[in-house]
């Protein structure tokens, strides 16, 4: 699966050691546009690539993808179709007052994404190797304001190294941890961070039935059978509150009534070949 | 005059070494290890294991003893090489060119403006103490204090984006390049700082001339029937420059790395974001380049202020011959 996975990419040997940062400045693929021009902080433009497999694909010329971290910035962005898509999502107070300027020259999907604002318990820390804790505990959140609050911590903590260490080492009581937002969305991915032993189980919790579980519906080849397993398994850690499970969101995705045979997918990652993808006339 | 420069030339070294090592020691005192936000446990998810940790850890140095990390850096700053950043692998220097000029024109220009505004704003506040003028400039000022500049950007960029559907290019052009894609992409931040700026040195122009206006030598010139122009510009404004100047010299120096608000307003991939970033990541090299670059302008500023002093104010002499002479 780590082979099939689309973020991971083979690179040939050769550059890699010379040098290690060689895939962050230059590419090497098949895909249907090539890497012009990177300038890091501000955008990344990539031109068509002739030579592609698909023959008379991609539709468009190239696409310059600007790196925008405010979010009123990228709304702007929309605003004045400096830019024609949005890929993360957008609050839906900005997306109000994108459609109340452009109306239909606008397209808003709303996509059930793969992402849950939940906060992870350390199960190796007292009190919370105490089911009925954990339970308690589960039991006294308000989802609604709890999800509202947690996006907001979720975009100050993220990538900042401090918090990451401590995850690492486990040094928390609770840990604001989304997870989910996969690339495929196989469970083996979504779910492996409640297994014994797993890198990603900050936690640390430790379910026997759980592990068994999720190995069971890893070898399992019949998929009605092996939802039935995840289900289960599931269930389980939702019963003895392994984690605090906020809501599963949803996105926001606007992006000009110009962009054609664009589909939007669940997970912001995929489906961003953009090989058949095209633009009508302004 | 020269050897005064010099000598403040070489004073510059221990300062900026003291400033280094301060750095460099505050970044090893924080936790935080960017080979693990290297290994992508700071994004969702991410298998972190320990052998790939130390080999991570290796390849950047920093398994290295603190001593010998330190005196590479300094090393390689006396040969001009600033090192690498952890986070991108390209030459610190490489990721200061891209943003150096964006930020260097913000800080001139947005200077320029709010001295060009402030200067004859404040004066004429002083001369027309308690009068409308007085107030109208008085308010105005205390408006660009009051209100932090990133909201008077996001206000702007409302603004322009509600009624004229427009707003800033989102990719830098170097002045010399294309002029005019540069200015529709950079004046805004430039007013909105400027405006910000202006405020503060209006306020300081109005005091100083006011206190300056109390002199008994402005007395005498008055006395001796001077135009109310010669006595204004030529005896109160320039002795009521030296506050002004030095607030200005540092606001300069502040700019070259303190918008990182401002700079996330307007998208601008400038210095401020850029070691923001860097602490967050704990990219040492490129938070040391960065604190090491802002000493240097700040010292290299204050020096330009002193001898920016000598010329406004005689009786202020670096010459030590002349000094003697008095």
């Amino acid at each position: 699966m780590s082979l099939a996975h689309p973020a991971n990419f083979i690179y040939p040997k050769k550059h890699l050691d010379t040098d290690p940062h060689y895939f962050k400045t230059r590419t090497v693929g098949t895909g249907p546009f090539k890497l012009k021009n990177y300038v890091r902080g501000s955008y990344v433009e990539m031109e068509r690539n002739p030579d592609y497999w698909k023959k008379g694909l991609p539709y468009l010329d190239g696409i310059t993808y600007f790196i925008i971290t405010d979010t009123s910035a990228r709304t702007t962005a929309l605003r004045s179709s400096r830019v024609d898509i949005e890929l993360r999502f957008l609050p839906p107070v900005d997306v109000n007052a994108i459609k109340q300027q452009l109306g239909d020259k606008i397209v808003v999907a709303k996509i059930q994404s793969i992402g849950n604002f939940g906060v992870t318990v350390n199960a190796g820390k007292k009190p919370f190797d105490d089911e009925r804790v954990r339970k308690a505990l589960t039991l006294a959140i308000d989802r609604y304001d709890a999800v509202k609050t947690l996006v907001e911590a979720e975009h100050k903590v993220e990538e900042t190294a401090t918090w990451s260490q401590s995850r690492l080492n486990r040094d928390f009581e609770l840990l604001v941890d989304p997870y989910g937002s996969t690339t495929v969305g196989d469970p083996d991915e979504m779910l492996d961070k409640f297994v014994t032993g797993q890198p990603e189980n900050w936690g640390r919790m430790s379910d026997p039935v759980v592990d068994d579980l999720f190995a069971l519906q890893s070898k399992e080849m019949n998929e009605a059978k092996r939802i039935q397993l995840v289900k289960q398994m599931s269930k389980r850690i939702l019963e003895k509150a392994w984690r605090i499970e906020g809501l599963w969101t949803t996105r926001l995705e606007v992006r000009t009534a110009r962009l054609r045979n664009y589909e939007p997918m669940p997970s912001h990652w995929n489906n961003r070949r953009f090989e058949d993808v095209w633009l009508t006339a302004k | 005059m020269w050897q005064y420069v010099l000598k403040r030339l070489l004073l510059m070294i221990p300062t900026l070494l003291g400033v280094a090592l301060v750095v460099f020691l505050l970044m090893h005192v924080v936790p935080g290890d960017i080979a693990l936000l290297i290994l992508g446990a700071g994004e969702q998810g991410g298998d972190v294991n320990l052998f790939e940790l130390q080999k991570v850890r290796n390849k950047l140095g920093l398994d290295r003893p603190l001593y010998e990390q330190f005196f590479s850096w300094v090393w390689g700053i006396v040969r001009l090489d600033f090192g690498n950043s952890l986070w991108t692998g390209a030459p610190v220097i490489e990721e200061l060119r891209i943003r150096f000029p964006l930020t260097l024109q913000v800080a001139v220009f947005a200077t320029l403006i709010s001295t060009v505004i402030a200067i004859p704003l404040g004066m004429l506040a002083a001369i027309r103490q308690d009068t409308w003028v007085d107030y109208g400039v008085r308010v105005i000022s205390i408006g660009g204090l009051a209100i932090p500049n990133f909201w008077t950007g996001i206000l702007l960029i409302l603004f322009l984006v509600i009624y004229f559907e427009w707003s800033p290019p989102l990719v830098f052009v170097p002045l010399w390049e294309d002029p005019w894609e540069n200015f529709k992409q950079l004046i805004w931040p430039i007013v909105t700082v400027g405006y910000r700026n202006a405020a503060v040195s209006t306020r300081l122009t109005r005091s100083a001339v006011l206190e300056i206006m109390r002199e008994d030598y402005i007395r005498t010139a008055w006395a001796k029937g001077l135009r109310e122009f010669i006595v204004v510009v030529k005896h109160t404004l320039k002795n009521a420059m030296l506050p002004v100047i030095t607030i200005i010299g540092a606001e300069l120096a502040f700019l070259m790395g303190g918008l990182v608000v401002t700079e996330t307003v307007f998208t601008l991939n400038g210095l401020g974001r850029f070691i923001v970033d860097a602490i967050l990541r704990r990219d040492i090299p490129v938070v040391q380049t960065m604190v090491l670059l802002t000493a240097f302008i700040i010292v290299f500023v204050n020096l330009i202020v002193d001898l920016l002093y000598a010329w406004l104010d005689p009786r202020i002499s670096y010459g030590g011959a002349k000094a003697s002479q008095r």
